[in-house]
């Protein structure tokens, strides 16, 4: 059984491109074929964050435009045998692909992999319409901060009006110190607006910057926190009932969890 | 011809109506029927619908994959065909979109009920009053002839009495709307107000909106 997941945000920066590089390192991990998905036409990261760069001969464009075949543009990981990422052009627009293509595309690479995921683009236009064409499932990414949540509801809607339901949320860089104080949103006031479960909730951690840089996902790194988390929400798309972790817990749930039993 | 134009959704009196351009041709139409309903899809679905096919010569064919479109594809329940003296009526109703005076409004009209919450970007306008059961979120709009009730969390913008109604209100489990406006009067949310703590209406005093607990007294 394969799923094509699209992980998609609304607003630009929450960390899209960081939670599909992890996610589909997690899954290849946990012995899973896998493939990564650039569908941010023109402005292409996932390459710089897997630290495949270098490798790049075909791009998504040249397969849906017929230049190569599409085994020719999978690029296999340096680290996991059964990763790959096909990445996007660099020098082309949103426009230069569509929807119907994308479906096609994922089709195709879901007759060979357990898991396709993509990296979608910000915005509500194009881009966004051509990355969620062949997806199944989404994974909401936002911050802890107004305006990503409030894209992130737009994206939502956007999403039930495609017929993609039930999409999960990731909350990313999340501070519990901040919480705890009251200065940053709480995992709880999220939910409560979005009203979609939570798939896990990573924290601000500055491992990310340096493995984002090293072109090598933090989830490699076992003693990063957001490793944990990201470890977690593996287990958990995997369909392991996996606890939320302490960290989860301190930024707000645990008052959910009173809520609930009336306590 | 503007897209927009092509394919009408318009709340009435008689509930949702779908207006379909009669001058272009079937096919287009037939795609632009199909544009409209991709981007407002998940809006649509359940939602009881009369069509009003304009002047067209419908063949029994395009009455049975029309209809299948907007059933089978989308999820809406068409009610029924408009009949041509019927169309006449109901257009001149449309077009009044100049705010009819209060006593026109008759308070008797059907009531919507949306079982679903509103996000972002997503708008409800409807000429009676509106009843929905699941939250506003900021960024969505609720417009109604009539009242306006919310069983969730109201947070986007509301419009009750959209033809002039002042005596129309807004209630909700909790009320704390973006912006709120009765008739033509709009009141906005006050910087740094506390979030209510019971169930709130929303009327029209003395040409202010005042808001107060909801009691069932
Ligand atoms: N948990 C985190 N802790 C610290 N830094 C993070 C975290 N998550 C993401 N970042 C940083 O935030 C920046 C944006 O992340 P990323 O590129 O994944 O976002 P994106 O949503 O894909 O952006 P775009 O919309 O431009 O595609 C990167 O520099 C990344 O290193
Ligand atoms: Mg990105």
């Amino acid at each position: 059984m394969s799923e094509v997941i699209v992980v998609t945000s609304g607003k630009g920066g929450v960390g899209k491109t960081t939670t599909t590089a992890n996610i589909g390192t997690g899954l290849a991990l946990a012995d899973k074929k896998v493939v990564l998905v650039d569908a941010d036409i023109g402005l292409r990261n996932l390459d710089v964050v897997m630290g495949l760069e270098n490798r790049i001969v075909y791009d998504l464009i040249d397969v849906t435009e017929g230049n190569c075949r599409l085994k020719q543009a999978l690029i296999r990981d340096k680290r996991y045998d059964k990763l790959f990422l096909l990445p996007a052009a660099q020098t082309r627009d949103k426009n230069a692909v569509s929807p119907e293509q994308m479906r096609q595309l994922c089709e195709e690479l879901q007759q060979d992999f357990d898991f396709v995921i993509i990296d979608c683009p910000a915005g509500i236009e194009q881009g966004f319409k051509n990355a969620i064409a062949g997806a199944d499932r989404a994974i909401i990414v936002t911050t802890p901060e107004v305006s990503a949540v409030r894209d992130a509801d737009r994206i939502i809607g956007l999403l039930e009006a495609a017929e993609m339901h039930n999409p999960k949320l990731v909350v990313n860089r999340i501070r519990p110190q901040m919480v705890k104080k009251g200065d940053m949103m709480d995992i709880d006031d999220m939910i409560d607006i979005l009203a979609i479960d939570l798939l896990g909730v990573v924290p601000e951690d500055e491992h990310i910057v340096v493995s984002t840089n090293r072109g090598e996902p933090a989830i490699c790194n076992e003693q990063s926190r957001a490793s944990q988390a990201y470890r977690n929400i593996v287990r958990r798309i995997l369909g392991e009932n996996v606890p939320l972790m302490s960290l989860e817990l301190e930024v707000g749930l645990v008052d959910r969890l009173k809520k609930f039993f009336g306590l | 011809m503007k897209q927009d134009d092509v394919v009408v959704f318009k709340g009435t009196a008689k509930g949702l109506q779908l207006v379909l351009n009669d001058k272009i041709h079937y096919t287009l139409l037939l795609k632009r029927l199909r544009d409209k309903l991709k981007e407002t899809a998940g809006f649509f679905r359940g939602a009881k619908v009369i069509v009003h096919p304009g002047n067209r010569e419908l063949q029994p064919a395009h009455y049975l994959e029309l209809s299948d479109i907007l059933q089978k594809e989308y999820g809406l329940i068409l009610l029924r065909w408009m009949a041509k003296g019927e169309q006449e009526a109901v257009k001149e109703q449309v077009d009044t979109v100049v705010p009819a005076s209060p006593a026109e409004i008759s308070r008797d009209r059907e009531p919507l009920i949306v079982t679903r919450t509103l996000r972002s970007g997503q708008q409800i306008t409807h000429d009676g009053s509106i009843l929905l059961l699941g939250d506003v979120n900021h960024g969505a709009s609720v417009m109604a002839g009539g009242d306006i009730i919310v069983l969730g969390v109201c947070r986007g913008a509301v419009h009750a009495g959209i033809h002039g109604n002042a005596k129309a209100w807004v209630a909700a489990h909790r009320l704390q709307p973006t912006q709120l406006r009765i008739a033509n009067v709009i009141a906005c949310a006050p910087d740094g107000a506390k979030p209510p703590v019971c169930p709130e209406i929303a009327r029209m005093r003395a040409g202010e909106v005042v808001i107060e607990p909801a009691n069932l007294r």
